[in-house]
């Protein structure tokens, strides 16, 4: 896979299609598999938000490559808060048994939780606090460093240290105990 | 930074705590591989945008999900002329209740004032010590003149004390014509009435004198009272509109009089009937007093009287 570099994204801010298809390239799966990683219902509608946002922004993009993972991240943070936001405030349907209703198909987060791989993962990752999942994700599915992460969450490296930190205790505890199928 | 570097850091952090992180780092690879598959397929307006075309006018062009053409920077255009709207709404405001204290700057009161003259339906308060509004201002507002009131809020409240004083001068005004009035006609019906018993007593007087025949020379106005026979007393009343005669010995010519409009008839009994039915100007001048004529003929014997 093509690496992203600074010239690449320079290339990109000044209209090159050839650098914005790479740029997409690199990035859409890592930015799609965050979103799944999160629980997104669409995934796929996300990532063409993000980008349509990011590419429209193209312009004031500075910091190189590593200012464009960064605001790339940024914007599919907020957009996944967003949708949670959106579920928070519709309401909500008790004792509905899908198992028992023949006439849908599966939604996008059921399509995630139980494909091969991933359901075990979801499942680690949602004994989690919040913060502790967006910190691992971001970093293993961004790329993002600490201070990165700390930028696109907008709290301090050392907050991000303490909370990657107690993340990955939580994840070892969870094996060491047996709760989660690797 | 590869990925590998990145859970490798991870990993190393966390071993600061724990000895065996091979679980943890295998779900982290597992959660790295999320992000090897491959990229979604672009469509729509994404394609425009990854093809280079970022000109407004590319952006314009495109075509959401359901052919609608697509707006960009709506939402922040919108917010921008709502923003705008408030803060015009809000500086109108702002002039408005301090313009309505004459707070304002004078020349800037003198505007708004004028202004509001002109085209309000309300009036702002000019700067103290300017003259009041000229009829420049006031003609283009025919509403407020044809109603004499203003809508909305007078503020200064010299206007509304202003139509008051015109409101009770207009009606002191028609008292007083009233009451001219009133005088005319008293003053006229006194000297009507001043003028019949004027009469009455030149015709008293004549009685007593016996004189008879010829005209009655006492009868002011024209009058006419010719009378035949000895004595005779003739009287009239005036003010009620009617004349009475009486005419006792000698047949005494009904002497008419005609006062206030109503003609008279005279008519005598006893002696020569003397008549007297003339119309007056006063039937085509009502409450002019008008002279009657009354001729009577009178012939010698009993007593008669005469009315009219």
């Amino acid at each position: 896979m093509t690496d992203l570099t600074d010239e690449i994204v320079t290339a990109a801010v000044a209209g090159d299609s050839d650098a914005l298809g790479t740029i997409y390239a690199v990035l859409s799966p890592k930015v799609h598999g965050y979103l799944r990683a999160r629980g997104a219902d669409d995934p796929e509608g996300l990532t063409h938000e993000v980008f349509v946002h990011v590419l429209r922004r193209m312009g004031g993009i500075v910091g190189g490559a590593a200012g464009l993972r960064t605001f790339v991240f940024s914007v599919a943070h907020a957009r996944y808060v967003d949708e949670v936001r959106r579920h928070d405030r519709r309401p909500k349907h008790a004792a509905y048994r899908p198992e028992l209703d023949d006439r849908c198909e599966p939604s996008a987060e059921s399509t995630v939780l139980s494909s091969p791989g991933v359901g075990h993962l979801a499942n680690a990752l949602g004994r989690l606090q919040d913060d502790q999942r967006s910190v691992i994700t971001l970093r293993v599915l961004g790329d993002l460093s600490i201070e990165q992460t700390a930028e696109v969450l907008g709290r301090s490296p050392g907050a991000i240290k303490q909370l990657q930190r107690r993340g990955l205790l939580a994840l070892r505890a969870l094996v060491d105990r047996g709760e989660v199928a690797l | 930074m590869s990925t590998s570097a990145v859970i490798e850091e991870m990993l190393d952090d966390l071993e600061e705590f724990v000895n065996l992180t091979d679980g943890v780092g295998d779900m982290l690879e597992e959660l790295h591989a999320l992000g090897e598959a491959a990229a979604p397929v672009p469509d729509g307006e994404l394609v425009v945008l990854l093809a280079g075309r970022t000109s407004a006018r590319a952006e314009a062009l495109v075509t959401n999900a359901v052919g609608v053409p697509a707006r960009p920077h709506t939402g922040a255009r919108r917010s921008v002329l709502v923003g705008l709207a408030v803060a015009v709404i809000v500086a109108m405001g702002i002039t408005s209740a301090a313009a309505a204290v004459n707070e304002l700057p004078t020349s800037m009161q003198r505007v708004v004032a004028h202004f509001s003259e002109t085209y309000l339906p309300f009036s702002f308060p000019r700067p103290v010590g300017d003259p009041p509004a000229t009829g420049e201002a006031r003609r283009s507002r025919p509403d407020e003149r044809s109603t004499g009131a203003t809508k909305g809020t007078r503020t200064d409240g010299s206007s509304a004390a202003h139509r008051r004083d015109v409101a009770a001068k207009a009606r002191a005004q028609a008292l007083a014509d009233e009451r001219a009035k009133a005088d005319t006609r008293a003053r006229a019906e006194a000297a009507a009435k001043a003028r019949a018993d004027a009469r009455a007593k030149a015709h008293a007087h004549a009685a007593k004198s016996g004189s008879s025949g010829g005209p009655d020379s006492s009868l002011p106005d024209g009058e006419e009272g010719n009378g035949s026979g000895g004595t005779g007393h003739g009287s009239s009343s005036g003010g009620a509109g009617g004349g009475a005669g009486q005419g006792t010995g000698t047949g005494t010519g009904g002497s008419t009089h005609a006062h206030q409009g109503h003609a008279g008839a005279g008519r005598s009994n006893g002696g020569t009937a003397g008549k007297g039915d003339r119309p007056t100007v006063s039937d085509v001048h009502p409450g002019k007093p008008t002279s009657g004529l009354g001729s009577g003929g009178g012939v010698s014997g009993t007593s008669g009287s005469g009315s009219s």
